[in-house]
């Protein structure tokens, strides 16, 4: 951790597990340790898979006895079966940036409340404490032990988002929050069940705080059901098996998953690689933009994090606790490296170190905002992290097809507030979110609005379903052509849902999101950044007339009105009974050139309404025809040729580009580090062309065209930026001075140098 | 181009499912699904079970065990996949993209067999080629 003096006990500071936290967990109680010498293989997958399936009953337990949508439909909660001492064994395939809260909070309570008030069998703890054991504090975190005898054997828990649990904004995002004390309460883990019967008084406390409280005390009872039926099952599987033969299974769950994940990692050679990216609006009103930095070094089989570099935490809700900094680079971990371990996030996570620096964007400390950190720090952070961890990846062939630069990048939320013509208070977010552009591969366009990796198992609500829940009526939702960022592989594009406000008494959106102005995702080896994020409010508009007139218009520029731009942070705009507002969250970012995509896929782009004809052309440089779309060949190359030419004749030269010689490809034996760059007898090589791009320690763009752009120039939707950025912010993308091809898109911010993102160590 | 004669109706429907079940459009679209898709053409139903690449079950009208995802749209606008002015490629893709005929269920994972749903309608345009 920092040299600076701070306290890693989740009162100022997130909380950090000591190293010693055996020998600080009172005596008074015991953890079961024993586990079986012999266990068989058939035994062993027996149980492995019995526990999966506990955890997944656990995790639909949940989903059946929820009333919050954030829950039961989207998925937005995740149960945990965790060893003894806090460990992780299995985590569920729901949302994985709330990777790091159970383990941490788990580990809090054998620390702080092994004395008073006690552990006990039947005890259940209540928390929602973003510097302990949440990502924000509408998560509220439920943890069982399981005992045997007078043992804990293991613990069974979860983190959910529940409906609302105050604040100063309905939903509990609070996008008005300077600091935490505008925000829901953080509560520490409080004993809310006490061998086996639940606390009246603290259930009322807990919920008393809530615009909805029988639907948080719905969700309680949801949360504790699933602990009780995981830990019921789990000790079956004790009775069945005995507990040092089930104890056994469950250790050695976590030592293959660390097997399997460092043997990944072995792969790829030492390093370091760095990425940097800037997130909007730190609170209403604010125009500028805020540095995220995100490195990993590797040695051997460990993997170390930092955050140096990332701007110092702000008095606004844009910041993230440890909790969701480290649940976020493991959302991204998992997928790429560790897809085969049934989730079994603490094996891999023993490999992994983090050292944030505190009082950061992403290591706030206590009392920064941080309600609306899944939409700004922690999806970011997720993203961010899938781009560095592909670029640390890639040296590895055997992994290469699960790289990418991620999806959707940022959670833009809708949470309506007023009331229906029944007077109930409507107070929470609409998640039609869950199906973002999906990622591109190295071998793969992303699906469209096929989801998020970091929710595997999340749903976009029915249309039908928000209408029942909210006071709405959907006008549309549907694809957006050409939203996905352009490459050589595509991103997912993205969709737009437009509804009018219906049977309600007064409703008003509260905005909660980044990417209206400078995108949050950029592309990966010169993929180009997707359509931005834009909440838009038609006012005024004609629609009650056209429905009058039996038509149901699809599209907002269908209708006549007023338009109104919202804010990433915005709140109380009131939706009267003709405005109408319309949602698109932003799309996946591309991966790779854009002119080495193959012809062919952006025919069948047009033929699928994937992308809209000038694209092909102006975009992807493919002349066809418009009727046929037969592709003219030697037009094409022509084209491409002339766009590369012009690329080079609109850059200006790095600092340390090296004249072009005739030097030939890198061959076979050569160790490709990047699509477009190996290294071959210490030296970075252009893999098309050869072109010398410096030593292995220096920074390869600095030997390449830079070519500065308005953003608006690659992804649709940028030129509205003004309406949202001060700062001056662009896109500098590095070419090849040997072939033009383009290597890497950066956003930067004033004159910043290109980031050194790719260090490769001797 | 019309719309086959028996179209909607069990008979054209099994013809589809020999067709895309042997295309390697859909078994790449679909290889990773496990799910059930409920076509719903005006008052007709035809819901089939899709498993990794193949169609494993089909029948007519809904099923007990309900459906991953529904694609819903008055008959008519089924009919566009063959009425719809002719252009090349899919001039029926927009019918999906934008909603015409709905998706009611899953609509995530309804996204992430769009590629092997496309190969399914595919083939029921080419069954309408001469009728």
């Amino acid at each position: 951790m920092s040299a600076t003096a701070v306290s890693w006990d989740g009162v100022r500071d997130a909380y950090v597990p000591p190293a010693d936290l055996r020998e600080r967990i009172p005596a008074g109680v015991r953890l079961h340790d024993e586990a079986a010498d012999d266990l068989d293989p058939v035994t062993y997958e027996v149980i492995r898979h019995n526990l999966w399936m506990v955890n997944s009953e656990h995790g639909e337990t949940m989903t059946r006895l929820s009333g919050s949508p954030a829950a039961n439909i989207a998925q937005d909660f995740n149960p945990v079966i965790l060893l003894e001492d806090g460990e992780e064994l299995f985590f569920g395939p729901y949302i994985q940036h709330a990777a790091a809260a159970c383990g941490s909070a788990v580990r809090w309570v054998l620390e702080n409340r092994g004395e008073n008030p006690g552990i006990a069998a039947g005890d259940v703890f209540i928390e929602n404490d973003p510097w302990i054991g949440c990502n924000h504090q509408p998560d509220v975190g439920i943890l069982a032990p399981v005992f045997h005898g007078e043992e804990i054997f293991c613990w069974v828990a979860s983190t959910l988002h529940v409906y609302d649990l105050g604040g100063s904004t309905p939903g509990s995002f609070c996008p008005d929050a300077v600091d935490a004390y505008d925000e829901p309460t953080a509560m520490p883990p409080t004993k809310i069940v006490e061998a086996g019967v639940l606390r009246r008084d603290l259930e009322e406390l807990h919920v008393r705080r809530s615009r909805a409280p029988e639907l948080v005390a719905l969700d309680l009872r949801a949360q504790i059901a699933g602990a009780v039926v995981a830990g019921r099952r789990i000790g079956e599987l004790i009775g069945r098996y005995g507990p040092a033969v089930v104890k056994a299974a469950m250790r050695k769950v976590v030592d293959d998953a660390e097997e399997a994940f460092g043997a990944r990692i072995a792969a790829i050679p030492d390093g370091t690689w760095t990425d940097v990216g800037y997130l909007e609006e730190k609170s209403v009103g604010d125009r500028h933009v805020h540095r995220l930095v995100l490195t990993v070094e590797k040695r051997g089989t460990t993997l170390t994090f930092r955050n140096e570099g990332t701007d110092p935490q702000v008095a606004g809700s844009l910041n993230c606790t440890l909790v969701g900094w480290k649940g976020a680079i493991t959302a991204a971990l998992m997928p790429i490296f560790g897809y085969d371990q049934l989730f079994a996030i603490g094996g891999p996570l023993r490999h992994c170190r983090f050292e944030p620096t505190p009082n950061t964007l992403t290591c706030a400390g206590f009392p920064a905002a941080v309600s609306c950190a899944p939409g700004y720090a922690i999806v970011y952070t997720v993203v961010q992290a899938h781009r560095l961890l592909s670029k640390m990846g890639y040296p590895a062939a055997d992994i290469r097809a699960e790289l990418g630069p991620g999806g959707m990048s940022s959670w833009p939320l809708a949470a309506l507030a007023g009331r229906d013509n029944a007077g109930n208070e409507i107070a929470t977010v609409v998640i039609d979110e869950v199906a973002g552009g999906m990622s591109a591969y190295p071998w793969r366009d992303g699906i469209p609005a096929g989801g998020h990796s970091w929710i595997p198992l999340g749903k976009q609500p029915n249309i039908e379903n928000n209408e029942y829940f909210f006071p709405i009526l959907y006008l549309y939702r549907k694809l957006v052509p050409g939203s996905g960022g352009a490459g050589k592989y595509r991103g997912g594009n993205t969709f737009a849902s437009g509804y009018v406000r219906w049977e309600a008494e007064d409703l008003a959106v509260n905005t909660i999101s980044t990417g209206q102005g400078v995108p949050s995702g950029s592309g990966l080896y010169g993929g180009l950044p997707a359509m931005q994020t834009r909440h838009l409010l038609r006012r005024g508009s004609d629609v009650l007339a056209r429905f009058a007139a039996g038509e149901i218009p699809a599209d907002v520029t269908e209708l006549a009105g007023v338009d109104e731009l919202l804010s990433g942070k915005s709140r109380d705009n009131a939706l009267g009974p003709a405005d109408v507002y319309e949602q698109r969250p932003c799309a996946a970012a591309g991966y790779g050139d854009p002119l080495d995509r193959d012809p062919a896929l952006v025919v069948a782009d047009l033929e699928d309404g994937e992308v809209e004809f000038p694209a092909a052309a102006e975009v992807y440089g493919v002349v066809l025809d418009e009727r046929s779309l037969a592709v003219d060949r030697a037009a094409t190359d022509a084209r491409r040729a002339a766009m590369r030419a012009r690329r080079a004749a609109e850059a200006v030269p790095g600092p340390a580009v090296r004249p072009v010689g005739d030097a030939a490809a890198p061959g076979e034996d050569a160790l490709a580090i990047h699509e477009y760059v190996a290294l071959d007898a210490g030296r970075l090589l252009c893999r098309r062309c050869g072109q010398d791009l410096g030593g292995r320690a220096e920074n390869y763009k600095l030997a390449t065209l830079w070519r500065r752009l308005e953003i608006a120039d690659v992804a649709p939707g940028y030129n509205e930026r003004a309406v949202y950025v001060d700062d001056d912010v662009a896109l500098r993308q590095c070419i090849c001075p040997g072939c033009d091809t383009l290597l890497d898109t950066e956003i930067v911010r004033g004159e910043e140098p290109p980031v050194h993102d790719i260090r490769i160590a001797a | 181009m019309k719309a086959p004669a028996d179209f909607p109706s069990r008979e054209f429907f099994e013809r589809v499912r020999a067709a895309t079940a042997a295309d390697p459009a859909f078994r790449r679209g679909t290889e990773f699904f496990d799910g059930s898709v409920l076509l719903e053409i005006g008052g007709f139903a035809v819901w089939m079970k899709w498993y990794r690449g193949d169609i494993v079950d089909l029948h007519e009208g809904a099923d007990l065990l309900g459906y991953t995802f529904a694609l819903r749209a008055p008959l008519e606008t089924w009919r566009g996949i063959w009425e719809l002015p002719r252009t090349a490629g899919k001039p029926w893709a927009r019918l999906f993209n934008y909603g015409e005929i709905a998706t009611e269920g899953d609509a995530v994972a309804s996204g992430r067999v769009l590629g092997g749903t496309f190969a399914l309608i595919g083939h029921m345009e080419a069954e309408g080629r001469g009728a």
